[in-house]
C-alpha cells in the first residue's frame, strides 16, 4: 500500500510545492498591507476559497483522472484489496494537503513567531490544524463525488458550510464537527472505492450516512426552487412583495421613511400615551434620527482561533509599542512596533512594567473575559468597559453594567446626534460622545429603557426629540412572522421610559407556505438545522418555535405523501429488509427531503424509464 | 479455489442502455494455450474484459475467474490475472526502474529474468520517464511488468495496435518467448488476422456480444468454404443476384463480384454440398478456393456487420 501511496503522492508533491510556493509568495507580499496574522474576514474568505476550493477540486480532479477506463482497470486491476487501494490514494492526497495548505501557514506562523513583533500563541497554531482539517475534508468531499455513482453526493458540499458557518463556543464545538466529517466521509470513500464504481451504495449505514446530510441540503435547494414556481412569475407579472409591499405586514415598514413609519406604527396601534403619541408624531418629521445596530454579535472566546478576532491590537502611537491581547495570559501584551522587545503589560487594573510584575498580581491584574477592543482606547468585555489611557499609563473603568447584563454589540456612534448608544441583552443605552471620549469621570448614561421582550429584534430606529428620545422597536416575531409588532418607546431626559403603542402585524406578505416552506418540508430538519446554530452560537439561533408554526397540518400531509412515494419507489428497486427498514425510519423521520435522497441515492436509468432492450430476446447462436 | 476453467461465463448480459454488448455469453476458457478473441468494433470483447476484471457489473448470468465471481475478486485471484489494454495505461509519471521497483513489490511471484529477458527486445532506458517512451517501448515495459508477475493468464487487449512493425515484431517475439517458459493462458485479443495465426491455439469469435465460433484456427478455417461461379446466364443485376438467389443459399455468407464472375463464401457447408445447392439453381463452380484465416474471419464477421441499406445508396 505505501508503495503505491509513494507513487500517488510522487504525481502530485512538484505541484503542491509549487502551490504551497506561490501561497507564500502571496503571504508574504500582504505582509506589505497588513500583518499576516490580523483578523480580514475578506482575507478569510479568500484563503478558504483558495484552499478548501483547491483542495475539493484536487480531490475531484485526482479521482477523475483514476477513473478514465484504462487507468481505472491498472488502478484496481493488482493484488491489494479495494480498501487498501483507496487508502493509498487518500493517503497520498492527505499529504498534498499538508504540502499545499499546512506548509505556507506554518512557515508563516512560525515565521511571525520566531523574526515577527506580533504576539503568536498555541491557538495560532492549532488554527494551522483546524484548517488543514477542513481542507482534508474538502478534498474528501471532491474524491467521494467523483467516486460514488450517485450524482447526487453533490448535495455534500453542504457539509462544508456546517463547518465553517457556525460560531465555535468551544474547542470541542470547532473541531469535533470537521473531526467527524472527515470520518464519515472517510468511510463513505472507502466503501465507494471499489472495482465498479458504476454501483451505487446499499447498505443502510452508508445510505443513512449520505441521505441525513443530503436531505439537509435539499431542503434549500427546495428553498430556492420557490424562485421557479413563485417569486420569479411574481417578479415577472410585477406582483411581487419586495416591489409591492403588502399593507399591514412588518415589511411594509421597511418601505417607509421615519415619519411615515412613526404614522404607520400608530395606524391600529393599541396606544398607551395618546399625547405622548401625538407629539412624538409632530416631532417625527424634523427630528434627528438614527438606526441604533440591533445585531447580536458572538462573544470572543478564549483561545479561539485567531480569524474569529474582531481586533488586533492597540497602539501606542507615540511611544511606538503594540498591545495584543493575549488569551494565554488574559492581558495586553506590549511589544515595540519596530523591535518586537517586550514593552510591558495592560491588566485589567492597570499597567505593568513586565509580563513578570505582571504574573505577580495576575489574581486581579487578568482580564475576566477576553474583551472588545474599541477605537483603540476601549476595552469591552462581559459587562464592563475600560478606558485606556496610554499618556498617563493607567486604566479606567468607565461604566459597569448589571450583574446579569451585557454587551450584545460594540459601542455604536450615532454621528448626527453626538451620542454612543451601547446596545445590551436588557436595555439601549445613549452616552453623550463628547463625556464618552473624556475619560476621566465615571460615565452616567444620558438614556437609557429596557428593550421590550421580543421575540426577534430586527431594528431599532431613534429618533432624537425636543423632550428626550423616542425609538421604534420592530420585532419579526417568529419565524413565520407570526407575533411581529413593533413598539413606540419614549425616553425623557430624566430618563423616565414611557411605552407609548404597540402595534402587532398580523398579516405576512408570503403566504404561510412559502413563509415556512422549509419547516412544512421536513419539521425535523428545521429544528435540527436551528439546533444546530443554537448550539454552537446563541447569538445566531433561528427562532423556531414550532409551536407557533402554521403549516403542521401541511407538513403532515407532505409526511404522509412521502411515505407513499417511497413505498412506491421503493418497489421499483427491490429493497431487501434492512433497506426498507432504513428508508421508512428515514422518511419517517426527515419527510420529503429524504424520498428525493432515496432517488438520488439509487439508479435512475433502467429503473423509472425502462426502454425495450435490443437483442436481449434474441437467442444465443449456435456454434 | 482449483477449476480446470480460468474464466467462465454462463448466460453473460450486459447492457448499456438500451445496447446489450454481451447477449447470453456462455464461455469457457481452459487453463493452457493462447486464445483469441476476435470480433468487430462493438462486439464486446473489451466488454467481455472489463467484466472479467470486475470494473463492470453484468446484468445478469455469472461469470467467473478461477472459480471467484468477478465482481468479487480476491486479491489472490487478481494475483493470478495479468492485463494489458490496447494503450499500456502506465504512471507517465514515474521513472521505468521505478514503476518496476513498486510492481515489484505487489506481486510475490515477480521474476527479475524474465523481466530483463523481455525488456531485452526493446531498446528501454531505465531512469527514463514513462512519460518520455514511445508507445513500442511503452508496450516493452507493459509486456516485461505483467510477464515478470507470472500471472497464470495473461490478457491482452489489442496490444498491438498502433505499434509499428519493428515493435510488433518485438512484441510478438517477446509474447512467444515468454509463453514457451511459462505456462501461462493467454487471451489475446486483436484485429491483426497474422497475429492471430502465428500465435493462436484457439479461436474465439464474438459477434454482437454472442459467441459465434469457439475452435482451433485450422478448424474455423474448415468450416468456410468459398467458390467462383457463373451466373451472367440468369440476366440479373448483381444486387439482385444476391438477395434472390445467393442469400437463399444455405450457410451463405458473403458474395464479391470480380469482373463477370461472383465469389462465393459459405460457412459450415461441404464443397459437394454447395456444389448441389447451386447446380439446383443452374449455377456452376468455377473452381473452389482455399481461404485463409484473414479471408476466413473477415468473411465471416461481415455477414452481420451493419452496412448502409441498399436503397438509400443506389443511384437513381
Amino acid at each position: 500500500m505505501f508503495e503505491l501511496a509513494k507513487s500517488e503522492f510522487y504525481r502530485y508533491q512538484k505541484w503542491a510545492c509549487l502551490w504551497a510556493l506561490v501561497v507564500l509568495g502571496v503571504f508574504l507580499f500582504s505582509l506589505r498591507y497588513q500583518p499576516f496574522l490580523y483578523p480580514d474576514q475578506a482575507k478569510s474568505a479568500l484563503n478558504n476559497l483558495l484552499m478548501l476550493g483547491g483542495s475539493f477540486m484536487f480531490g475531484a480532479l485526482q479521482i477523475v483522472l483514476h477513473r478514465r477506463k484504462n487507468h481505472w482497470t491498472f488502478l484496481i486491476h493488482r493484488p491489494l484489496p479495494s480498501s487498501g487501494i483507496c487508502n493509498a490514494i487518500l493517503l497520498a492526497g492527505a499529504a498534498v494537503i499538508l504540502i499545499a495548505v499546512g506548509a505556507p501557514w506554518l512557515v508563516m506562523v512560525a515565521g511571525t513567531d520566531v523574526f515577527g513583533s506580533s504576539l503568536v500563541e498555541f491557538r495560532h497554531y492549532s488554527y494551522i490544524v483546524y484548517l488543514c482539517l477542513t481542507a482534508l475534508m474538502s478534498y474528501q468531499l471532491g474524491v467521494l463525488i467523483v467516486l460514488n455513482a450517485s450524482r447526487g453526493i453533490v448535495l455534500l458540499v453542504g457539509l462544508l458550510v456546517l463547518v465553517l458557518a457556525p460560531k465555535a463556543d468551544s474547542h470541542l464545538a470547532q473541531f469535533a464537527p470537521v473531526i467527524v466529517f472527515n470520518g464519515m466521509l472517510y468511510y463513505l470513500n472507502k466503501l465507494s472505492f471499489k472495482p465498479d464504481l458504476s454501483t451505487y451504495l446499499r447498505g443502510p449505514i452508508a445510505q443513512s450516512l449520505l441521505a441525513v446530510p443530503m436531505s439537509f441540503n435539499l431542503v434549500y435547494l427546495l428553498i430556492l426552487s420557490t424562485v421557479v414556481f413563485y417569486h420569479g412569475p411574481k417578479w415577472a407579472l410585477g406582483t411581487h412583495p419586495d416591489t409591492n409591499p403588502v399593507d399591514g405586514s412588518l415589511s411594509y415598514t421597511y418601505s417607509l421613511n421615519k415619519d411615515e413609519l412613526v404614522d404607520y406604527t400608530l395606524e391600529n396601534a393599541q396606544v398607551f400615551a395618546p399625547d405622548l403619541a401625538n407629539s412624538i408624531r409632530l416631532q417625527a418629521d424634523e427630528s434627528n434620527y438614527h438606526w441604533i445596530a440591533a445585531s447580536v454579535r458572538s462573544h470572543p472566546r478564549s483561545h479561539q482561533l485567531h480569524l474569529d478576532d474582531t481586533n488586533y491590537q492597540l497602539v501606542d502611537e507615540k511611544n511606538n509599542i503594540n498591545y495584543q491581547f493575549s488569551h494565554r495570559h488574559m492581558a495586553l501584551l506590549g511589544k515595540h512596533a519596530l523591535t518586537g522587545e517586550p514593552a510591558g503589560v495592560i491588566g485589567q487594573d492597570g499597567f505593568y512594567r513586565s509580563l513578570s510584575e505582571f504574573k505577580q498580581n495576575k489574581e486581579g491584574a487578568a482580564f475576566e473575559r477576553v474583551p472588545y477592543l474599541i477605537e483603540n482606547r476601549y476595552a469591552a468585555f462581559g459587562n464592563t468597559l475600560l478606558s485606556i489611557n496610554f499618556e498617563d499609563k493607567s486604566v479606567s473603568e468607565r461604566f459597569r453594567l448589571r450583574d446579569n447584563e451585557y454587551l450584545q454589540n460594540m459601542p455604536f456612534h450615532m454621528q448626527t446626534s453626538g451620542f454612543i448608544s451601547l446596545f445590551t441583552n436588557q436595555r439601549i443605552i445613549l452616552f453623550d460622545s463628547q463625556r464618552f471620549a473624556y475619560e476621566y469621570e465615571t460615565l452616567a448614561p444620558n438614556f437609557a429603557f429596557e428593550l421590550p421582550k421580543t421575540i426577534s429584534l430586527t431594528s431599532i430606529l431613534g429618533f432624537e426629540l425636543a423632550d428626550g428620545f423616542a425609538f421604534i422597536i420592530q420585532d419579526k416575531g417568529h419565524y413565520s412572522g407570526v407575533g411581529a409588532k413593533t413598539h413606540l418607546i419614549h425616553v425623557d431626559y430624566a430618563q423616565n421610559e414611557t411605552l407609548v403603542a404597540s402595534r402587532e402585524y398580523t398579516v405576512n406578505r408570503h403566504p404561510n407556505w412559502i413563509e415556512e416552506i422549509d419547516y412544512m418540508l421536513s419539521p425535523l430538519l428545521y429544528v435540527m438545522r436551528a439546533e444546530i446554530m443554537n448550539a454552537l452560537d446563541e447569538a445566531l439561533a433561528i427562532p423556531g418555535d414550532i409551536s407557533e408554526m402554521t403549516v403542521n397540518k401541511q407538513a403532515v400531509i407532505v409526511h404522509i405523501f412521502s411515505l407513499i412515494l417511497l413505498i412506491i419507489l421503493g418497489r421499483k428497486h427491490e429493497l431487501n429488509k434492512a433497506q426498507w427498514a432504513t428508508w421508512i425510519v428515514l422518511v419517517s423521520s426527515l419527510s420529503f427531503p429524504a424520498v428525493l435522497s432515496f432517488v438520488l441515492l439509487h439508479p435512475f436509468k433502467g429503473v423509472y424509464f425502462k426502454k425495450p432492450q435490443r437483442l436481449l430476446s434474441a437467442k444465443p447462436q449456435a456454434v | 479455489m482449483c477449476s480446470e476453467f480460468c474464466i467462465e461465463t454462463h448466460d453473460l448480459v450486459k447492457t448499456f442502455g438500451d445496447k446489450t454488448a454481451i447477449n447470453h455469453l456462455t464461455l469457457a476458457i481452459p487453463n493452457t494455450g493462447i486464445h483469441a478473441i476476435v470480433g468487430s468494433n462493438g462486439a464486446g470483447k473489451s466488454t467481455l474484459f472489463r467484466l472479467l476484471l470486475g470494473v463492470d457489473t453484468p446484468n445478469s448470468g455469472s461469470i467467473k475467474v478461477y472459480g471467484e465471481p468477478a465482481t468479487n475478486l480476491s486479491p489472490a485471484t487478481r494475483a493470478k490475472v495479468a492485463y494489458v489494454n490496447e494503450e499500456h495505461t502506465l504512471p507517465t509519471w514515474m521513472k521505468v526502474n521505478a514503476l518496476l521497483k513498486m510492481q515489484k513489490h505487489f506481486y510475490p511471484k515477480w521474476n527479475d529474468t524474465i523481466y530483463n529477458n523481455v525488456i531485452g527486445f526493446f531498446d528501454v532506458d531505465p531512469n527514463q520517464k514513462i512519460a518520455g517512451l514511445s508507445r513500442g517501448e511503452r508496450a516493452g515495459v507493459n509486456l516485461a511488468m505483467v510477464l515478470a508477475q507470472q500471472a497464470s493468464t495473461l490478457i491482452l487487449d489489442e496490444p498491438t495496435l498502433g505499434l509499428d512493425v519493428v515493435a510488433k515484431q518485438s512484441f510478438l517475439e517477446a509474447l512467444l518467448f515468454a509463453e514457451r517458459e511459462s505456462e501461462s493462458t493467454i487471451i489475446y485479443c486483436s484485429h491483426q488476422m497474422e497475429e492471430i495465426e502465428r500465435v493462436a491455439e484457439n479461436l474465439i469469435i464474438l459477434e454482437k456480444g454472442q459467441l459465434t465460433n469457439s475452435s482451433t484456427p485450422e478448424a474455423f478455417v474448415e468450416r468456410i468454404k468459398s467458390v467462383m461461379v457463373e451466373a451472367e446466364h440468369l440476366g440479373l443485376s448483381a444486387s439482385s443476384l444476391k438477395a434472390e438467389v445467393f442469400e437463399k443459399l444455405p450457410g451463405f455468407i458473403n458474395t464479391k463480384s470480380i469482373d463477370h464472375s461472383y465469389q462465393l463464401t459459405f460457412v459450415d457447408r461441404s464443397l459437394e454440398q454447395i456444389t448441389a445447392d447451386l447446380n439446383a439453381r443452374s449455377i456452376n463452380i468455377s473452381f473452389a478456393q482455399n481461404v485463409s484465416l484473414n479471408q476466413a474471419v473477415n468473411a465471416f464477421l461481415s455477414k452481420h456487420h451493419s452496412r448502409p441499406s441498399q436503397a438509400k445508396h443506389t443511384p437513381a
